[in-house]
């Protein structure tokens, strides 16, 4: 299991638990604690989504360790090493993440632009742009673990 | 000429870059068009063959930096016997962009207003057809105000979701609480809720996919299932009990 398949399961748990206020509420029939139980809810899908970008930025970082490290050394020649020996000059997590993604996947394939739309999620909440923003966290950490998978590092 | 192996200037890109210049006189490197500034070749007469390759016919070409980058377009290319400066095909750049933009969201707009429409319509038709629901009730409450980031951003105006409830005489059974449109991970979220259950609905399809592809996850279960009339009557019957 994936960092994100074990975040997902963690999240299904906390989301139970937002879902049964939820449920109280509906019951009570009282509309006041119906949007509270609605807004912590979304709180809760906001951090989870912020805590699964983390693991993805580690992710990333990963992957490029591992391709900087097989094309440090396996690329003879200096026009097509010079790249990598200056990325691998400083820490990788230096570096602009889409740049990054951009040298693990085709950047006009369908998994650069989803990692690009969590980017710009990630940016707007980090910057408290969309406080409204709303997440579908299961499938968001699905696709995070299946786009990992397809990370090429050789 | 041939492209730079990781270069996102596709053919087809390029071929569309040279229709829309050779109509519109000017185009931006926006998203949708999955190409990067920095892959435009140095050279003005390189990016000028490529183009005229892909069937661009009209005057030289001019590329400019965006005096006011924004959305991650900082670059224009233009036809300068269209704009007699690179202020004026900004300009005219800017506001088509900001009109496509408009009519996009507007149309995803009226998509999804569409889709909760029919999402009602389908549990009125499912409730009918099935003998021991058929007696429940469809209740309108107040609806909700949809005016998402995007909305406002590009001047669409605000909507009313319907927000409704399925009751039995006064017992009130499921409340259906749209959420939004533009989700992370879905094309779009309803809450449900009932005394025992607080699932999500959430549409899987594409954007103007032209058919939803509603699921339900249930984060007890950690699954999710197709929201077809048998989980929706399933769903009504648990909270009957």
């Amino acid at each position: 299991m994936t960092v994100f398949l074990e975040i997902k399961a963690q999240h299904a748990l906390a989301d139970a638990a937002f879902a049964a206020a939820e449920q109280k509420a509906f019951d009570d029939d009282n509309d006041l604690e119906f949007d509270l139980a609605i807004r912590a809810r979304q709180r809760n899908d906001q951090a989870y989504f912020l805590f699964l970008f983390t693991r993805l930025e580690h992710a990333v970082n990963a992957a490029v360790e591992t391709l900087l490290a097989a094309r440090l050394f396996a690329t003879p020649a200096w026009s097509e090493r010079r790249i990598w020996q200056a990325w691998a000059r400083g820490p990788v997590r230096d570096v602009w993440l889409l740049s990054k993604v951009e040298v693990l996947t085709d950047k006009s394939h369908p998994d650069y632009a989803q990692i690009k739309e969590y980017y710009d999620g990630r940016n707007k909440i980090a910057h408290g742009g969309i406080w409204e923003a709303q997440f579908f966290i299961a499938s968001i950490a699905q696709t995070m673990h299946d786009i990992v998978q397809r990370f090429v590092v050789a | 000429m041939p492209l730079a192996q990781s270069s996102s200037l596709t053919p087809e890109t390029l071929t569309r870059l040279a229709q829309i210049l050779g109509s519109f006189g000017v185009v931006g490197n926006e998203d949708d068009w999955h190409f990067d500034s920095h892959d435009l070749p140095r050279s003005q007469y390189e990016l000028e063959t490529l183009l005229r390759e892909a069937g661009y016919t009209g005057a030289n070409l001019r590329r400019e930096s965006l005096t006011r980058p924004h959305n991650g377009v900082d670059t224009i290319i233009y036809d300068p016997a269209r704009y007699e400066n690179s202020a004026a095909a900004e300009d005219a750049w800017e506001r088509d962009y900001r009109k496509r933009w408009h009519d996009r969201i507007q149309h995803r707009v009226e998509d999804w207003l569409d889709r909760l429409n029919r999402l009602r319509s389908n549990i009125a038709d499912w409730l009918k057809d099935t003998p021991d629901l058929s007696s429940l009730t469809i209740a309108d409450r107040p609806s909700a105000m949809m005016s998402e980031e995007l909305m406002i951003r590009f001047g669409v105006a605000p909507i009313q979701m319907p927000v409704f409830e399925i009751r039995k005489g006064e017992q009130r059974l499921v409340r259906f609480q749209p959420k939004g449109l533009w989700i992370i991970g879905a094309n779009g979220r309803v809450d449900l809720v009932t005394r025992n259950a607080a699932p999500i609905l959430v549409d899987q399809s594409e954007p103007l996919a032209g058919r939803s592809d509603w699921r339900m996850y249930d984060s007890r279960k950690a699954v999710s299932v197709p929201f077809s009339r048998q989980t929706f009557v399933d769903l009504v019957r648990a909270a009957l009990q």
